[in-house]
């Protein structure tokens, strides 16, 4: 997996990434089953952004203590929960900002931009 | 110790120290840069994974969060015992936290004697959920979104000891190659400060 540099180009670029920080931003840890049906994500886009969120130390993979590990085929598997780090919830406060200003100069100019960069910005 | 003198929690890498045998790691050339001067001395052309810790331990040095490994604290050293040992570095240093770095082809038997000693101590400072982070690569585990399990794939290692750490409670930090690992490293030493004791 190549990491980008820049966690808050990441963000800005990636929608599911977003999404799931914004859920997860209150702090809570969450079971990834949980985020994916809120969100409403296909379990592959949810691996590939949790991924990236946690190799970029926004989003960590929990085991929380105490937790009952399960036997798998030859191995032991342990249940896993999703939760925003500090750096997450700071980043994600940025992101939003940028995202609200570019949301509103969009909206703004949105009779002469192009329809593919209104439809991202100004979902109906 | 001096009255008035802050001390700063120590972040203590730990994980295995050689490479399974016939098992040789592929180290990036800018990694070798950062290596401790000591594999050299080894004659070994492949660092071992206790080289790779000193790596480690160095970049954070560099992010300004102090950090160790076992090795390089030989001289406060008064135990006998190696378990002895690992539980004064504890109050000594004092450490604040743990990076447990797990590559794939390892000896993890230094791994699986750590664990336990922490599991021993689950829940009382330094040991809790916030402080404790595993950084296994690709091919050591993985996890399923749609079970929302983490599975160590990797081959050999001990269930027994597997089951024990999740009373722990700790935190994942997946990676591929050894820029990526640093990189996470970096970041996760930088935004997650240790809890205060």
């Amino acid at each position: 997996m190549q990491l980008e540099k820049d966690p808050l180009g990441y963000l800005l670029r990636n929608k599911a990434g977003f999404a799931i920080l914004e859920f997860l931003n209150d702090g809570k840890a969450r079971p990834p089953r949980e985020v994916r049906h809120t969100l409403g994500l296909h379990p592959q886009t949810l691996k590939e952004a949790v991924d990236h969120l946690n190799g970029l130390g926004l989003v960590s993979l929990m085991v929380p203590p105490g937790s009952k590990p399960r036997r798998v085929g030859r191995g032991v598997a342990l249940p896993i929960e999703l939760r925003v780090t500090r750096s997450g919830q700071e980043v994600f406060q940025l992101a939003e900002e940028v995202a609200s200003d570019i949301r509103s100069r969009v909206r703004r100019h949105e009779k002469t931009l192009p329809a593919a960069t209104v439809d991202r910005w100004l979902p109906a | 110790m001096a009255a008035g003198v802050k001390v700063v929690p120590v972040i203590l890498v730990i994980g295995p120290t050689k490479w399974r045998s016939r098992y040789r790691a592929r180290i990036s050339p800018e990694i070798e840069a950062s290596l401790p001067k000591w594999w050299h001395r080894r004659g070994d052309p492949v660092p071992w994974p206790v080289d790779m810790r000193a790596c480690l331990a160095d970049a954070l040095r560099k992010e300004h969060q102090p950090a160790t490994i076992m090795e390089a604290e030989a001289q406060r050293r008064t135990s006998p015992l190696e378990t002895g040992f690992f539980l004064e570095l504890l109050e000594k240093l004092p450490v604040g936290r743990f990076f447990a770095f797990w590559p794939r082809g390892a000896n993890p038997a230094g791994l699986l004697w750590e664990f336990p000693l922490l599991v021993e101590r689950a829940g009382t400072p330094p040991v809790t959920p916030d402080t404790v982070h595993v950084f296994p690569q690709d091919g050591v585990g993985d996890w399923d979104p749609e079970t929302g399990l983490f599975e160590f794939t990797e081959k050999g290692y001990r269930t027994t000891y597997q089951r024990d750490i999740s009373r722990c409670g700790f935190q994942i930090w997946r990676w591929s190659d050894y820029p990526t690992l640093i990189e996470i490293v970096r970041r996760v030493g930088r935004y997650a400060p240790p809890v205060k004791r």
